[in-house]
């Protein structure tokens, strides 16, 4: 300690004696004390906690002492999974620790919940965590007494009419039922008397802490100057006058006694100035001495800049320094007894005195604009930085782990999920700092351009909520809540803003409710909130119209999802929402319109893909992809380039669909949020699978697995596995026979373990799928079989059983297509048994579908395809139907050589290629057929061709079969096989 | 450019003859000493305003008092040829004091003290004997110990010389310490030395300097007294080094080598090393009329560099560290004792090309902040107010 160091924090505490000793009796006694201590700024609350924990940390009889305070000062400390977390940090390595151990295993499963996405699995999570948490405290109190200490609990004391911290109902709850040891608030009189008051009727005691004595005074400038003395060697004695002076100059208060001792030592003349001054110019002096520390000054302005925390990479970038030097100018600022560290914390704090002062004569001063702006662009670009790198690291993971360098679905990836949840925290933790910056920076991107930092914050906050919401993060939702709260309550003049804030905030309980995966379209709070912003003062006609969509959106966003889903409702909400946008706003707001109607368009072609109509839902995906291109809105971007993509392979565009997939995969890559790299890659699966590249396919769902598997993503593994079975399971018959045996084998595998997902997950939709392809699968078991094992019939009941229930359930969810290709698969299973008989019924039982009316065709014309069109899928199911109705009339003449049978075959042929091209031209059901029929027809001699071939002309003369679908004549041209004579 | 040895002259080497009017703080002083049996008197002023010539005058004023036993201690070189054969006098030419001669310091207090002290190689010892011994002693004349710029030196050998020197003898009864010196004053481990008696040493009226510049029988010619005056700003220093050029050297360029004193005495060692930049940024910081903060002045003092931040931070604390800016409310603010000749010099005709570049770079960066900054326009266009007008008249 050099004498300019004087103002650093002292090793031995001063005073209190009365209070250590109460604390003393309350670790001693049988009971639990809650008592709230409250004083003054930098009257020593810290220092008096800190000083209880050294005592309870000697009692003997004592054991459950935290190794740290809870310090109320994190707005992560606010909600009760961040208090949790803060509380079990405290208990970290210390004895009690085994007391959490549930707890820590709920953590681990939150986290993990979280990682795999919104569900409702993250919600319980977080209950058990809470709960174990307390009944942990519960224990530990009773058996051995426990202490808490909270601190800057005024923190918890929101401005205006916000009320507490969204934790204190969860601690009030159990705080003041624990049976032994003792919990000490302790805080400014202001925000303790709130708490205090909010938890009246409980049990607790107060206690103040008062300003020191001039003894106490004297007590702890002799205890600097032994402290010097014993650092140094030097020794150090102040005269009986300055000590007095010392103490009128500081009030007693001990904060101030600290910057007293730091500036008397670095300018007596300054002190001496100080005295005589006014209290105001006495705070000016104060900060003019520290700033004119060479070093100590701009690192102290910097920290003020930056309350949520000061590093050494951030004051190297405020103050365009080397690493080095910011590591050692913060080291300094670090020994300072108004800055704050915290355990495991690299950053530094300042006492809230001091940010408070800087404000005041620093920062609030015109004369601080560019000095300002200057840290701010700085702050900013730190922050960018950092979240890019994060994103970054997170990419180049998900990349690894996607496309490893062996390709063994079952090496395992689990060790990769620690490091990347601790990436994702960190990046949590950067998003709602830069949301906290950006509320309050002005940034200048281009010198032209006046920049609104709120405008800009806004939009921040929007962003960050709208993928926590859509990707299942409520932690970083509930802290964003916060920080607008708080930074609303901040605001002295209403502005352009404020009312716009509040109503954003209405929005946060649905996007949690959404993050959580318990949306709720019913939920009365929708009703409130339409309510509440009619109600809120000077809110801009645009700004209602905006915020009211957006509540409509997400409204119908919940129709869609919730159990109960209402697909009316959610059509009506969503084009109202539109409908609403659809018209000039204010230029401030144009950001906010483009971002909701783009989420609008995005759901309602979501809404009209589950209804089968891909064509609706194509056009909806591309509108929303216009308006989100105008927000530069990555997350949404990349959402729509995927499910425009699907929707475009379902209607079989299978190039535009794999080049928007691909598209959107590399956006998800870019801001690399796991759940979605996997889905992007489950959407590639299944894109490839349907335009018959199995091998990619395969590879795409072994990329999701892999992702999936890491961050514990249960849904995205069973969608991996089930493609994974399936584009083996065709593979298996478009290779070499040989193999067909292993790949079947090795499909059967996933595919049991794709359905076990499912229905562990309870998704119908997904358990109807995974069944389905189950079910083909021991049919084509049954085809790869020898033709006397006796496996066939086993294979055959098996899939016969699966099918027809799978066409139940498929018929109870409403989704026709499933349905309508089980029952058409029930064919083909006929067909490979060679069981004719059965084969008919089978038709029949497809033909009577009610679904399949609108496709018959007959004379020329389909009947009903305006209906027809908007279930694509459907097509694809007819065509197989037909197939599978040639095909057996083939085996028939095969058999009798009839030419009845060759022309049902033809007919049949040329039907099943009619409706395939009303779908696509390469659909993988009807593509094996093709192979299936191309196979079959090469062994027809010259003759019997040019038979077929006339049958083919006859059908499409009789049935009228438009020219451009003529598709079989095409298709035996293109295989050599079509013998007509032109002339005949 | 430096004219390091030429300079170095005109302030290393000290002569009674030159002294002039400082009757107000000698009689303070002596007052204080024939009122009080013990104490410390600190001498304080800006860099050149005289503080060792002071001291020294008292010195051999003292010297002619058999009542006291002054015993004078110089810490940085220079050379004061009169007492060169004076026993009280530690003073060497070439070389700053260092801590390892403290030892040998203590031994001449003692001789010259006329006490009999144990000689050791320790100096925990041999102070601890020196205090004992003295406060023994029944010879004549309290011992009275003068010690220039102490707060200049490092601040180890400072605490050193505290703790051997200054320390040991504040325990006796009758004792009297005279320290010199500018910039921060730490705090005192004794009381004595918190408690200390400060003289300030102000910058000398006009009539002052004509005597001044009359004593050092200066070369120019007396017409020029009055301009000497104006430019040096009443500080001896400036008025000795301007005043000892030759007639045929411009003024210009007399004040320009006061400036460099200036500048060397106050700079730490590591701001010395880069000399030339310090006083080109300290030149265009000079002519800044409001306290400063660091992103409005890195434009006009690294144009064009992107690691204009980084510089002007370092900058800052290197002035900081050498005592010639602080934090004054609103920012920073260069010490007037530095501002004044800069800007006189570079108001003169010679510098004009220089000082109206710095103006047009100063107005230019100040209107863009007043773009920039909306609010806060009228503090940025208040940049350079008196500098407008300087160059307007010229």
């Amino acid at each position: 300690m050099s004498e300019e160091q004087l103002g650093i924090r002292l090793s031995e505490f001063v005073g209190r004696t009365e209070i250590l000793n109460e604390a003393e009796a309350w670790l001693q006694s049988p009971d639990f004390r809650v008592v709230f201590l409250d004083g003054s700024y930098g009257i020593g609350k810290t220092r008096l906690l800190q000083q209880v924990l050294e005592l309870a940390k000697a009692q003997s009889n004592f054991g459950g002492v935290p190794n740290r305070l809870v310090d109320f000062y994190h707005f992560s400390c606010h909600t009760a999974e961040g208090l949790a977390r803060a509380i079990l940090a405290a208990f970290e390595e210390t004895a009690s620790e085994k007391y959490f151990g549930l707890c820590v295993r709920s953590l681990d499963n939150l986290e993990e919940a979280r990682m795999a996405g919104g569900s409702g699995k993250a919600a319980q999570c977080l209950e058990d965590m809470l709960r174990y948490c307390v009944e942990g405290l519960r224990q530990l109190s009773e058996q051995t007494g426990v202490l808490l200490l909270f601190d800057t609990v005024e923190q918890y004391v929101y401005p205006g009419q916000l009320g507490f911290a969204p934790a204190w109902e969860w601690l009030k709850n159990w705080v003041f039922t624990l049976p032994r040891g003792a919990a000490i608030f302790a805080g400014r009189s202001e925000g303790i008397n709130a708490l205090k008051n909010d938890a009246s009727g409980k049990a607790f005691l107060s206690r103040s802490l008062d300003l020191f004595t001039p003894e106490e005074t004297r007590k702890y400038i002799n205890a600097v100057a032994r402290e010097h003395q014993s650092r140094t060697g030097q020794p150090l004695s102040f005269l009986d006058e300055d000590i007095d002076k010392l103490h009128r100059a500081s009030g007693g208060r001990p904060i101030w006694l600290a910057l007293c001792l730091q500036i008397r030592a670095c300018n007596p003349e300054a002190f001496t100035a100080l005295l005589k001054g006014q209290p105001q110019s006495f705070e000016q002096g104060v900060i003019n001495s520290l700033l004119s520390v060479p070093d100590l000054g701009e690192t102290l302005k910097a920290a003020g800049r930056v309350p949520r925390g000061l590093n050494a990479e951030l004051l190297a970038g405020i103050r365009g320094i080397s690493r080095r030097e910011a590591e050692s100018a913060l080291g300094g600022l670090g020994e300072m007894a108004f800055a704050k560290t915290f355990p495991n914390d690299e950053r530094i704090f300042l006492h809230d005195e001091m940010y408070i002062l800087l404000q005041k004569y620093v920062y609030s001063d015109a004369a601080d604009a560019a000095d300002r702006a200057s840290a701010g662009q700085k702050i900013y670009r730190y922050y960018k930085e950092k979240r890019k790198q994060k994103d970054e690291e997170l990419s180049r993971r998900y990349r690894e782990l996607a496309q490893p360098a062996d390709e063994q679905v079952n090496r395992s990836v689990k060790g990769a999920a620690a490091a990347l949840r601790e990436l994702e925290m960190e990046r949590r933790r950067l998003k709602i700092e830069m949301v906290y910056y950006r509320l309050r920076y002005e940034i200048c991107k281009d010198t032209s351009n006046q920049d609104d930092p709120i405008a800009a914050g806004l939009k921040r906050y929007y962003r960050y909520a709208h993928e926590a919401a859509t990707s299942g993060d409520d932690a970083i939702l509930r802290l964003l809540q916060i920080e607008l709260s708080r930074f609303l309550a901040e605001q002295e003049a209403a502005g352009f803003w404020q009312p716009f804030m509040r109503g954003l905030l209405l929005m946060n309980e649905f996007w949690l409710k959404a993050a959580s995966g318990q949306q709720d379209p019913d939920n009365p709070s929708y009703e409130e909130a339409f309510e509440s912003l009619q109600q809120i003062p000077s809110l801009d006609a645009d700004q209602c119209v905006i915020l009211q969509a957006l509540l409509k959106t997400w409204r119908g966003t919940d129709c869609i999802f919730s159990k109960s889903a209402n697909y009316r409702r959610a059509k009506e909400l969503l084009s109202s929402a539109i409908q609403e946008l659809s018209r000039e706003v204010d230029q401030r707001l144009e950001w906010f319109k483009n971002v909701v109607i783009s989420l609008a368009y995005r759901q309602l072609g979501y809404l009209n893909r589950i209804l089968g109509d891909f064509s609706s839902a194509i056009v909806n995906y591309q509108q929303g992809l216009r308006y989100s291109r105008r927000v530069d809105f990555i997350h949404e971007e990349a959402t729509l380039r995927n499910d425009l993509g699907f929707a475009q392979m379902r209607n079989g565009q299978f190039v535009a669909a794999l080049e928007n997939m691909k598209d959107g995969l590399q956006l998800r890559y870019q801001i690399a949020i796991a759940t979605r790299i996997v889905l992007s890659y489950q959407s590639l699966s299944q894109c490839y699978l349907e335009s018959g590249v199995y091998e990619e396919s395969r590879r795409n769902a072994l990329s999701g697995i892999r992702v999936a598997e890491a961050i514990g993503f249960a849904r995205g593994v069973a969608f991996g596995h089930y493609t994974y079975a399936e584009a083996l399971r065709r593979l298996a018959f478009a290779e070499s026979s040989q193999n067909a045996a292993d790949y079947l084998r090795d499909a059967q595998e996933h595919i049991d373990h794709a359905v076990r997902l499912f229905e562990d997950l309870g998704e119908q939709d997904r358990i109807i799928d995974s069944k389905l392809e189950q079910a083909c699968l021991y049919r084509d078991r049954l085809r790869a079989a020898d033709a006397d094992s006796s496996m066939r019939k086993s294979w055959f009941d098996r899939s016969n059983k699966q099918l027809l229930e799978v066409a139940k359930k498929a018929k109870e969810a409403r989704i026709a297509y499933r349905q309508a290709d089980a029952m058409c698969n029930r064919i083909w299973l006929g067909y490979y048994m060679g069981d004719f008989e059965f084969a008919k019924q089978a038709i029949k039982d497809f033909e009577e579908l009610d679904v399949l009316k609108p496709y018959w065709f007959s004379g020329g014309r389909f009947n009903d395809e305006g209906k027809a069109g908007s279930n694509a899928q459907l097509w694809a199911q007819v065509a197989k139907f037909c197939a599978a109705q040639g095909m057996i009339a083939l085996k028939e003449w095969e058999q009798a050589k009839s030419d009845e049978k060759l022309r049902t075959a033809a007919r049949h042929l040329t039907l099943a290629m009619m409706y395939n091209a009303k779908f696509a031209v390469d659909h993988r059901g009807v593509r094996e057929g093709r192979r299936t029929i191309h196979q079959a027809l090469v062994k027809l001699n010259e003759q019997e061709l040019s038979r077929l071939c006339r049958f083919v002309l006859e059908t499409e003369q009789n049935e009228s079969v438009p020219a451009e679908l003529c598709q079989f004549q095409k298709f035996l041209q293109d295989h050599a096989l079509w013998f007509v004579d032109k002339q005949s | 450019m430096r004219e390091q040895g030429e300079r170095d002259n005109l302030y290393s080497v000290y002569r009674s003859n030159e002294f002039v009017n400082r009757n107000k703080e000698i009689e303070r002083i002596m007052k204080f000493l024939k009122e009080r049996q013990r104490g410390v008197i600190i001498l304080e002023g800006d860099r050149g305003s005289g503080k060792t010539a002071l001291l020294l005058e008292l010195f051999r004023r003292l010297n002619q008092m058999p009542e006291y036993r002054p015993f004078f201690v110089g810490l940085f070189p220079y050379s004061a040829p009169e007492f060169e054969a004076n026993p009280n006098l530690w003073l060497d030419a070439h070389q700053k004091f260092h801590a390892g001669q403290i030892l040998e310091l203590l031994k001449k207090l003692a001789q010259y003290w006329q006490v009999e002290i144990r000689e050791t190689d320790s100096v925990e010892l041999q102070k601890e004997y020196l205090a004992r011994e003295l406060s023994l002693r029944s010879a004549a004349g309290v011992p009275l110990l003068l010690v220039d710029s102490i707060y200049e030196c490092d601040e180890s050998l400072r605490v050193e010389l505290e703790t051997n020197v200054l320390m040991p003898l504040l325990t006796l009864e009758r004792v009297f310490i005279l320290l010199s010196g500018r910039g921060k004053r730490p705090i005192w481990g004794r009381p004595e030395l918190q408690n200390a008696e400060i003289i300030p040493i102000p910058p000398l009226h006009k009539e002052d300097v004509s005597d001044q510049l009359k004593k050092m029988n200066s070369p120019r010619p007396s017409a020029e007294y009055e301009d000497i005056a104006d430019l040096s700003g009443g500080f001896p220093l400036t008025v000795r080094v301007i005043g000892s050029s030759p007639p045929e050297v411009p003024l210009s360029r007399s004040l320009n080598q006061a400036i460099d004193v200036l500048l060397d005495q106050a700079l730490s060692e590591e701001a010395k090393s880069q000399y030339a930049d310090i006083r080109h940024h300290v030149e265009k910081m000079s002519l800044l009329d409001i306290p400063f903060r660091i992103a409005e002045i890195e434009d006009y003092l690294f144009p064009g560099d992107p690691e204009k931040t980084g510089k002007t931070d370092k900058l800052i604390r290197l002035l900081l560290q050498s005592f010639i800016l602080r934090y004054e409310g609103k920012g920073y603010r260069l010490n007037s004792s530095i501002v004044y000749p800069i800007r006189k010099w570079l108001e003169m005709s010679e510098q004009q090309s220089d000082l109206r570049k710095y103006v047009s770079a100063l107005e230019q960066v100040s209107q863009q902040l007043q773009e920039r900054y909306p609010k806060a326009a009228t503090w940025y266009s208040r940049m350079l107010p008196s500098v407008r007008q300087t160059s307007q008249l010229n």
